[in-house]
């Protein structure tokens, strides 16, 4: 793991907004942001599409607290 | 609706039953009486809000109105009104304008955004020859911004141009748990109107939750108060500065400033109570300047520190002394205390830019003064998420520069990339005693800097340090470099921050009242160099204490 000027990955939970099968990307809403979500974020390759269901908790990793695009979907449970 | 006054002058604007008749009605006389009404123009569609602001006392006056996906404006200059000027920078809907002139026609609009259907609060300015270009539409700037599915509504907004722009807006959150509330933001009284997105200082809640808002006006002059108006409500706030000095009771003060942080006390005798309360303007959140200085051939001479704050007070009571100690942080405090209530992107911004606006938002002024080319240059992927502190944003885009930044007085920082070549500013030990000298060689904590980029990889290493085995390796993520020269700028940036980072040793030297951060001095003290030493000024440690007769800077050094 890369370590930022901070220092660690930062694992963040959310609900999950759209979720895109296509790109494998999702749409989360970040606990404590009401008013904006993250877009096009990557979704784990190894949680089953049919398990993204809006509405849904999910945990993400994000590897740059100054870019959340640059983080994964690892978790999606509730 | 909308309504202006300046001098004599009161101008009430409305549109007719139609939706589209902007009509005009006007005092001369303070409101006593008002002509008959004027038909201004006809506006192309159905007026959702409308904003009437005067330029001068002579009734030179603009109306700007909201209709369909455009705004409007059209100006009366000696008594006659010409063309309106149209414009749709991309909105979808919109629900409200509200117009000052301050250096131009300046412009707060609400609604929502063409295409991503965004809500949201947008500054925008037409020219008058100032900031902007006279009868020109600046670009239209986002302020707050929702997305389209969350449920949050701007409206209602209102501004005044006192001694900077104050602007109020309703956001109605209509969520479950959400509310209706009033915000207030404003603007650093240096920076343009038109400076930029996201710009506005963090909006602060207002305990008001009618859904039209509050109206703000000022009187004019720079006396007088600050009034926000709704039909159930009126709040003043006066512009004059509650001054008091404390000069005659200050026992001491410790003050120490650093690269992040500033933080200190300031202790008054308390002895004859004047202390007691304590009276304002003594009161948390409250700006104290402090000056060092001396008794000189040419009578007092002082220079004035970076700005301090009221953190909190102390009531110190013991064997018959009283004390009133106040508690004060800096600029560093202050950013980070602003944590973002909406999150920021930038997308074509340099890493200055976001600086700037970073600062802007926690109410404080940025400038550079030999910044690096990096920071002007480079236009990285960076976003402030919701809930990060303008510290935090601070230091993660600092982390990509060989620049740092150094807080000073009037609520402004500036920005400079310390060079290891540049000139002393000024040397102890010749005419500037040096009364006591702790100096450190140590090596830098880091020796190796790796950027990871997009498919590309870039290093920096001190190989002095790195053959020695000394220093660490540190790595970073830098998704912005697409190239190995552009992560290899990246890494040789990070490892100058490092190096930087590398203590120097210390002094201690009666005060230089106008010393900062990050100035280069000389040492020249031949029993420890026959040439003077050059260090840069990490720390100072301000020190007074009437009562045991101490007046003396505490200077940590780092590298050049």
């Amino acid at each position: 793991m890369l370590e930022e000027e901070d220092g660690d990955l930062d694992v963040r939970s959310g609900v999950l907004k759209a979720f895109d099968g296509a790109s494998y990307t999702a749409t989360v809403q970040l606990t404590g942001s009401l008013a904006q979500w993250l877009r096009t974020v990557p979704v784990n390759r190894g949680i089953a599409s049919g398990e993204m269901t809006a509405g849904r908790k999910v945990a993400v990793a994000v590897f740059d607290a100054s870019n959340p695009a640059d983080a994964v979907v690892v978790a999606v449970w509730a | 609706m909308a309504c202006a006054a300046k001098g004599a002058r009161v101008a009430v604007v409305y549109v007719d039953a139609a939706g589209t008749g902007i009509k005009l009605r006007e005092s001369t006389d303070n409101g006593a009486t008002y002509a008959s009404e004027v038909a201004v123009t006809t506006a192309a569609a159905s007026v959702n809000d409308l904003a009437v602001a005067y330029k001068n006392s002579g009734g030179d006056l603009a109306i700007a109105w909201a209709a369909g996906t455009s705004i409007a404006i059209i100006k009366r200059v000696s008594g006659s009104f010409g063309s309106a000027s149209t414009a749709s920078p991309g909105f979808s809907s919109l629900n409200g304008i509200a117009m000052a002139y301050g250096f131009d026609w300046d412009m707060v609009v609400t609604g929502v955004e063409a295409t991503t259907l965004k809500p949201s609060l947008w500054t925008i300015v037409y020219g008058d020859g100032n900031d902007v270009p006279v009868n020109t539409w600046d670009t239209l700037l986002a302020q707050q911004q929702a997305e389209s599915d969350a449920q949050v509504t701007y409206k209602a907004p209102s501004i005044v141009f006192t001694d900077t722009y104050r602007i109020a807006f309703v956001e109605s959150d209509a969520f479950t748990g959400g509310a209706t509330r009033v915000y207030r933001t404003w603007l650093h009284p240096a920076l343009l109107y038109a400076g930029g997105a996201f710009a506005l200082r963090t909006p602060v809640p207002v305990n008001y939750g009618g859904a039209e808002g509050l109206a703000v006006a000022a009187d004019t002059g720079g006396s007088g108060y600050v009034y926000e108006t709704a039909p159930d409500a009126v709040y003043r706030a006066s512009q004059s500065q509650a001054l008091m000095t404390l000069t005659a009771n200050v026992l001491g003060v410790e003050i120490d400033e650093r690269g992040g942080s500033t933080s200190g006390h300031i202790d008054l005798d308390n002895s004859g109570g004047a202390y007691a309360g304590p009276p304002a303007p003594i009161a948390i959140g409250n700006l104290v300047a402090v000056s060092w200085g001396y008794r000189t051939a040419s009578g007092l001479q002082a220079s004035r520190m970076q700005d301090l704050w009221i953190a909190g007070y102390e009531r110190r009571r013991s064997g018959g002394v009283s004390v009133l100690r106040l508690h004060v942080e800096g600029a560093w405090e202050a950013l980070r205390r602003n944590v973002q209530r909406a999150q920021v992107v930038h997308t074509s911004d340099s890493y200055l830019t976001v600086l700037i606006r970073a600062f802007s938002r926690a109410g404080l002024q940025l400038s550079s003064s030999g910044v690096s080319s990096r920071a002007t240059s480079v236009t990285p992927k960076f976003t402030v998420a919701t809930g990060t502190s303008g510290f935090e944003a601070v230091r993660q885009a600092l982390a990509f520069l060989a620049d740092r930044i150094r807080p000073r007085p009037l609520a402004s920082a500036q920005i400079t990339e310390p060079l290891a070549s540049a000139a002393s500013d000024y040397t102890f030990g010749t005419d500037h005693p040096l009364r006591d000298v702790r100096l450190l060689s140590d090596p830098p904590a880091v020796s190796e800097a790796q950027a990871f980029g997009s498919g590309a990889f870039g290093e920096a290493i001190d190989y002095a340090s790195a053959a020695a085995g000394i220093g660490v390796r540190v790595q970073q993520r830098d998704v912005t470099s697409a190239t190995g020269s552009a992560a290899a700028a990246t890494a040789a940036a990070h490892l100058r921050q490092r190096a930087l980072d590398a203590p120097a040793g210390r002094i201690i030297v009666p005060p230089h009242s106008g010393l900062e951060l990050l100035d280069a001095v000389e040492l020249a003290d031949a029993f420890i160099s026959a040439s003077a030493i050059k260090r840069r000024v990490a720390a100072i440690r301000w020190r007074y204490d009437r009562g045991k007769a101490v007046y003396e800077q505490e200077i940590e050094l780092g590298v050049m």
